[in-house]
C-alpha cells in the first residue's frame, strides 16, 4: 500500500466548474492524486477529462453519486490508496484543507475526518442549516457523538473504510452512513475548513428534493439503523 | 372477531415482521424499501393486537365492517406500491438498454 491519498472527484454534467476545479487542486496540492468520475454526463465533461488528460472513470451510463463514489472507492482500493477524500467538481471545496486533513487522519488514527464548517463557528440561523442542525442532533442522539457538520461532502476516509466501501454497495457518502459507521466503532474526527459557494451550474437541491433528503436521511438514522 | 383468529392475525403479522428484518439484516433491501416494508408489517401488527383501531377508522370512514376497512386498505396500499414498482421498473429497464449500447459501442 503506498502513502498516497486519492481524491475522488464526482462529476455530473460540470463542464463549467470541472477544469478550474481541477486545476486549482493540482496547484494547491500536487502531492494528492485525483480521479474524476464521470457520472454518464451529457455535456463536455467527458471530453474537458480527455483534453486535459486527467485521470477518469468514465461511468457508460448516469448511476447517481452513490455508485460513482462507490467507483471511485474501488479503484482506490485497487490501487492500494492509503486515504481516499471526496471532492466537489463544483468549486466548493478548497484543496488548501486536504493538507490538513491527511495531517489530522495520520496524527489521530481516525477512521473518517470531516471538512466541518462549523469546528471553531456556529452554523447560522438559516433555512439551509435547519436541516443540518436537525441532522447533528439525531446523530448525536442515536450515537452519543457530535458531528458538528454532518452534510458535509468534504471526507476522507482511512484504507479500513475505503475496503468497507469498496465491498459494501448499502454504504452511500451520506450522513446516515455516518452515524451507521460511528455506530459500528469507527472514529470519526473533524477539522475546521472554509468552503466557498457554488461557482457555476446547478445545484442538485431543490425545495422538493431537500424535503426528501431530509426524510430519508432521518429515517434511516432513527429508524433503519437498528437492523444494520 | 374469535379469539383463536386474532391470535393467528397477531402470528402472521409477527412472522411477516421478522422476516423483513432479516433480510434487511442481510443487506438486501435499500433503506427505502426497508421503511416502506418495515411500516407496513408493523402496521399489520398493530391492527392484529388492537382490532378495536381498525373498528373505530373503520366506522368513522363509513365501513359497514371492521374487515372491510383493513381489505380496502391493504389493498390500496399493494395498488400503490404496485404502480411504482412499475414505474422503477421502467427506469431500470432504460438504463440497462443504454448500458448495453454504450458497451458495445465503447469496445
Amino acid at each position: 500500500m503506498s502513502n498516497k491519498v486519492l481524491a475522488i472527484i464526482p462529476a455530473y454534467n460540470e463542464e463549467e466548474c470541472l477544469e478550474l476545479t481541477v486545476e486549482e487542486l493540482k496547484a494547491v496540492a500536487p502531492d494528492f492524486d485525483f480521479i474524476v468520475v464521470n457520472d454518464g454526463s451529457t455535456d463536455a465533461t467527458g471530453d474537458i477529462c480527455c483534453k486535459n488528460k486527467y485521470p477518469m472513470l468514465d461511468l457508460p451510463v448516469n448511476g447517481g453519486l452513490t455508485v460513482g463514489f462507490q467507483a471511485g472507492m474501488k479503484y482506490a482500493a485497487r490501487n492500494g490508496y492509503r486515504y481516499a477524500v471526496q471532492f466537489d467538481a463544483d468549486g466548493q471545496h478548497m484543496p488548501d484543507v486536504l493538507e490538513s486533513m491527511r495531517a489530522k487522519m495520520d496524527a489521530s488514527n481516525a477512521d473518517i475526518v470531516i471538512g466541518s464548517r462549523f469546528v471553531q463557528f456556529k452554523k447560522e440561523h438559516s433555512a439551509r442549516m435547519f436541516g443540518s442542525r436537525i441532522i447533528t442532533f439525531i446523530i448525536k442522539l442515536t450515537t452519543g457523538k457530535r458531528v458538528s457538520d454532518p452534510t458535509s461532502g468534504l471526507r476522507m476516509y482511512n484504507c479500513r473504510m475505503i475496503e468497507l466501501f469498496a465491498h459494501d454497495s448499502s454504504l452511500n457518502p451520506e450522513p446516515e452512513t455516518i452515524a451507521h459507521l460511528i455506530r459500528k466503532g469507527a472514529k470519526v474526527e473533524e477539522v475546521q475548513v472554509t468552503m466557498r459557494e457554488r461557482q457555476a451550474g446547478e445545484s442538485y437541491l431543490n425545495l422538493k428534493r431537500s424535503a426528501a433528503y431530509m426524510i430519508r436521511v432521518c429515517t434511516s438514522i432513527l429508524f433503519v439503523q437498528w437492523f444494520r | 372477531m374469535t379469539g383463536p383468529l386474532r391470535i393467528v392475525l397477531i402470528v402472521c403479522a409477527a412472522c411477516s415482521l421478522f422476516f423483513i428484518v432479516r433480510r434487511l439484516k442481510k443487506n438486501q433491501l435499500d433503506v427505502m424499501d426497508t421503511i416502506f416494508w418495515l411500516f407496513l408489517s408493523l402496521s399489520f401488527v398493530v391492527l392484529a393486537v388492537f382490532p378495536e383501531l381498525a373498528a373505530r377508522l373503520a366506522h368513522l370512514l363509513g365501513f359497514q365492517a371492521a374487515s372491510n376497512f383493513v381489505f380496502v386498505y391493504v389493498i390500496a396500499v399493494l395498488v400503490m406500491r404496485d404502480f411504482s414498482n412499475t414505474v422503477k421498473i421502467a427506469a431500470l429497464r432504460k438504463k440497462i438498454n443504454a448500458l448495453i449500447q454504450e458497451i458495445a459501442l465503447r469496445s
